[in-house]
């Protein structure tokens, strides 16, 4: 008896029916969103524009629904007024056979509690995350410590100078997460500046997106969040002015009873080299917010230069699996602030790299920062701002609290403006989408017949006629 | 949000209701009785705490495992699922998500140890299918992954650790030092000024000193330090407290937190954490302990003269204050917090309930035997830690019903039998279900009556 009952189990998975009845539930990127490019990717994975389609249940035909468009997603698609272009009617044709009161693929009634509502035509960028491979074959291999960051801590704050996460969804062994888009960020703002204009970004405009992305990191501080990966490139601009602070996939929360090793223990190397405070470069085991406050000064430094202020070139990982000493980072440090002075901070000497840090000087002396400052604004108030988010002592550096109550933001008129751009007259250009066969078929922004001759990638792409984007035939959906 | 509970998805999205509880569990308990569900889950979280252990897992990814396995099975049936993997997957992703990751292929590894040792056969011993599962497991719980705890909750109700943690520049150490520096430098100048202008300064510090110091003239200057001390304190006292740090609320001893840490630890094992937020469950423990050390007076643990001090700073300090003393009593203490009693009692009854029913599932004395490869001291805490567990199923059994026997090796059998045979009526849709129900009365009223019985014990 009991022989026959462990062979039965054996032959049928008990999870058969659970596993058919989530994957008939499953909703599919494609059949909720249409992909309208490539944006960017990283060792994450890859970022791609895309746009919300209409419910297929308040669908009746294709053709009338196109019309229901707003003018916004016909922008975003590059739609010319009275055309409506074939590939999204022959996806939105394809799953018409959905029922009605399905609410799978409804975007007004979300998936989940929790999912933001959206409207058809809203656009999102979605982060596909690199899935797992085995050889070429797909596998799981379990979640990545950042990606399960960045789900747990999107999903549970909210916040207007933070990027808001949709919903996600898990298909074919990746992850897809769906962020809302933000047309700019700060690295797209000071490279406007820097090689379009060849002006310095406007005090109004630099004090705003400054303040928002206090305001967004104070939020952060206060849900006990550390970002620890605060750099110009993670912090976007959406189009109505708004600083949304991006990838949480270095964040931590750090009010839990933390691990042997504390934050050290996790992950021996966080922030990007060239906005790394001090305390890190010297081997901090236990480091406070105060790192991502350095990183703000950094950030403010290069809205006001227009390129990095520390720009030092990284010590690679030697071959022990020891971490080498940034050396170069920090003689880039000391050549702005000059080297530090034992009443600046004295915990210096306890901290484990204290040693190599003296004996690789001598640094150099000179302490240009006041005159570095004076070439760019003559405001003493946001001089003292950048020295207090300067401070080598981590614990008397600016809190990002205090900071949003540093006299600094209330000069020329304030921060009250809700958009950044407002009254300056610099129009900055949308961010670069391209059509490129980017090494992912599923995910391609052009019917397979476009995509075979190798576009070439432009920011203002439009679909060249409607003749040639006639699909060869419907695109089954996986 | 992660800083305050009534916003976080926890609150918002899963707290749910005993009778919608119940609905979730309809299927189940078609192929087993409510008392042998209830020790299923007892005996799963055996499992997450095993596996826990093995892969070197703290307390705190351990609840959460818990949690999110309650939490997947609010939408499922074990019936219809592999609850080993699932529970798995559960101990999988809790690692990351507090912060201590484990590679997949060491929670493969060490589940097939553990489930090797309670016989169980239908876990698949593969990283792909935990990956799998893993995924599965993250849509049902709605990708809500920041569970609030009520360890924390317990720390900030007997005031060990301000609920205030992290929102201030500095902690409250420092800033409690910093003040302290300050103030002494102060008082160290009044004290210079003090000697220089000579006897005139009795009537005004008499006026600074928030206590009225009636000291005679022979040992006026330690009665002054002492005033000043006061007058600190009761700055410093204000000041903490209008940071919400619990400080002065009350005071409760190691001997009853640490019977409600244990009793924390064992509400993982009842349906709590889905029907009540953390603080009524922390309260809860705390009730249960203050019942137990009055009860038996053996279990409380002699305070420790530190403690004594505290106690009688807290008390000073809030007289100097001019609030009233801490409640020196249990009954006072708890009526102190603004807590809906029907709610917790009514946790209270759910956490007493597991006891009577945990013990003749797995009594506590093999509970013990099982512990015996650890340390002499380890085996020594645990002892003490399951004191509680004993006496708590001691006073709710007036006659532990045993008409059969059903422990860990009966329950694995009966998870095979109720997937198989859910797989049998799932084979047979026209049949499904329909003999099973009609054998039993309908499940929810023999599952309340269960219940009240367990209640109306718990009340003698």
């Amino acid at each position: 008896m009991a022989a026959a009952m462990t062979s039965s189990t054996a032959m049928v998975d008990p999870m058969h029916y659970y596993r058919a009845k989530r994957d008939r539930e499953r909703r599919t990127v494609l059949k909720t969103y249409k992909i309208l490019g490539f944006i960017s990717s990283g060792t994450y994975g890859r970022v791609y524009k895309a746009v919300l389609l209409p419910s297929s249940s308040a669908s009746k035909s294709g053709s009338t629904n196109k019309s229901t468009l707003p003018s916004s997603a016909r922008a975003a698609l590059s739609i010319p007024k009275d055309k409506i272009p074939s590939p999204s009617t022959s996806t939105t044709s394809s799953s018409n056979h959905t029922s009605n009161l399905d609410p799978l693929n409804n975007p007004d009634m979300c998936m989940r509690p929790g999912d933001l509502p959206a409207r058809e035509g809203d656009v999102f960028a979605i982060k596909k995350f690199k899935p797992d491979k085995e050889g070429d074959v797909l596998t799981y291999a379990g979640i990545s410590q950042s990606g399960a960051r960045e789900i747990m801590l999107n999903r549970e704050l909210n916040h207007r100078n933070l990027v808001a996460l949709r919903e996600v969804i898990l298909e074919d062994k990746a992850i897809y997460m769906v962020f809302e888009y933000a047309e700019h960020d700060f690295l797209q703002i000071i490279h406007h500046h820097s090689q379009t204009t060849r002006t310095p970004i406007p005090s109004p405009t630099l004090r705003r997106l400054l303040h928002q992305l206090l305001c967004g990191v104070h939020f952060l501080h206060s849900n006990f969040v550390l970002h620890r990966d605060l750099k110009p490139a993670n912090i976007l601009v959406n189009s109505s002015g708004v600083v949304k602070i991006g990838d949480l996939g270095l964040a931590r929360l750090w009010h839990k009873p933390l691990a042997q090793g504390g934050l050290f223990g996790g992950d021996k190397v966080v922030v990007t080299i060239w906005y790394r405070a001090p305390e890190l470069i010297l081997g901090a085991k236990h480091y406070t917010a105060a790192v991502d406050q350095w990183a703000i000064g950094c950030i403010y430094a290069e809205l006001l230069a227009l390129r990095p202020i520390f720009k030092g070139d990284e010590a690679k990982m030697d071959g022990k699996k020891q971490l080498p000493f940034q050396r170069d980072q920090m003689g880039k440090i000391c050549e702005v602030l000059g080297p530090v002075k034992p009443d600046q901070w004295p915990g210096i000497v306890h901290m484990p790299e204290y040693k190599t840090y003296m004996t690789s000087g001598p640094y150099p002396n000179p302490n240009p920062l006041p005159t570095w400052y004076q070439h760019r604004s003559s405001s003493s108030q946001g001089y003292d701002l950048l020295t207090r988010l300067f401070e080598w002592d981590p614990a008397r550096r600016l809190t990002a609290r205090e900071a949003l109550a540093h006299p600094w933001f209330q000069e020329e008129g304030g921060v009250s403006a809700k958009s950044v751009f407002e009254g300056s007259s610099v129009a900055y250009p949308t961010r670069r989408v391209t059509h490129e066969d980017n090494g992912d078929a599923k995910m391609g922004s052009l019917p397979p017949s476009m995509a075979q001759p190798r576009l070439p990638s432009s920011s203002n792409f439009r679909p060249a006629s409607a003749n040639v984007t006639q699909p060869a035939k419907k695109k089954p959906r996986v | 949000m992660s800083s305050s509970f009534w916003s976080s998805s926890h609150c918002l999205h899963w707290l749910t209701t005993r009778p919608s509880l119940l609905t979730s569990r309809q299927v189940d308990l078609q192929y087993c009785t409510p008392r042998q569900l209830y020790c299923l889950y007892i005996y799963f979280i055996q499992l997450i705490q095993k596996l826990g252990k093995r892969l070197l897992l703290r307390q705190i990814p351990i609840a959460t495992a818990c949690v999110f396995f309650k939490r997947f099975y609010l939408k499922n049936s074990i019936c219809e699922t592999n609850p080993y993997l699932v529970l798995a997957a559960c101990v999988f992703v809790a690692a990351k998500v507090e912060e201590t990751p484990v590679h997949i292929k060491s929670v493969v590894s060490e589940a097939k140890v553990v489930f090797n040792e309670y016989h169980i056969k239908i876990f698949p011993a593969e990283a792909n299918k935990l990956g799998e599962m893993e995924f599965y497991l993250l849509e049902d719980l709605d990708f809500h992954l920041v569970i609030f705890h009520p360890y924390r909750a317990l720390l900030h109700i007997t005031g060990r650790e301000p609920a205030d943690a992290g929102k201030f520049p500095l902690s409250r150490v420092d800033e409690d030092q910093a003040t302290k520096k300050k103030e002494n430098d102060h008082r160290k100048r009044k004290d210079e000024e003090a000697r220089k202008a000579g006897l005139g300064l009795n009537n005004r510090s008499s006026s600074t000193g928030s206590v009225v110091g009636v000291g005679n003239t022979t040992d006026k200057a330690k009665v002054k330090e002492e005033e000043e001390e006061g007058e600190y304190e009761a700055k410093r006292i204000r000041r903490l407290m209008g940071r919400g740090s619990g400080e002065g609320i009350g005071e409760v001893d190691e001997g009853v937190l640490q019977i409600s840490w244990f009793i924390l630890n064992d509400t993982y094992r009842t349906d709590v954490h889905l029907l009540y937020p953390p603080y009524v469950i922390a309260l809860s423990a705390v009730y249960i302990a203050f019942c137990l050390t009055s009860m038996n007076s053996s279990a409380r643990t002699r305070t420790s003269s530190s403690q004594l001090h505290n106690i009688s700073s807290s008390t000073n300090s809030n007289e100097l204050l001019g609030l009233p003393s801490p409640p020196s009593s249990a009954s006072e203490f708890l009526a102190g917090f603004q807590v809906s009693l029907p709610t917790l009692f009514a946790c209270v009854q759910d956490i007493v309930c597991l006891y009577n029913i945990w013990e003749s599932f797995e009594p506590s004395s093999m509970r013990q035997s099982s512990s015996q490869s650890q340390s002499q001291s380890q085996a020594q805490a645990q002892s003490q830690a399951q004191g509680h567990a004993k006496i708590l199923a001691n006073a709710s059994s007036d006659q532990p019903d045993k008409k059969e026997k059903f422990g860990s090796a009966e329950a694995e059998q009966l998870v095979r039998k109720m997937i198989e045979s859910r797989m049998v009526d799932m084979g047979h849709p026209n049949n499904a279900g329909v003999n099973q129900t009609s054998k039993r009365a309908n499940p929810i009223s023999t599952y309340e009556s269960a219940l009240v019985v367990g209640r109306k014990r718990v009340r003698k």
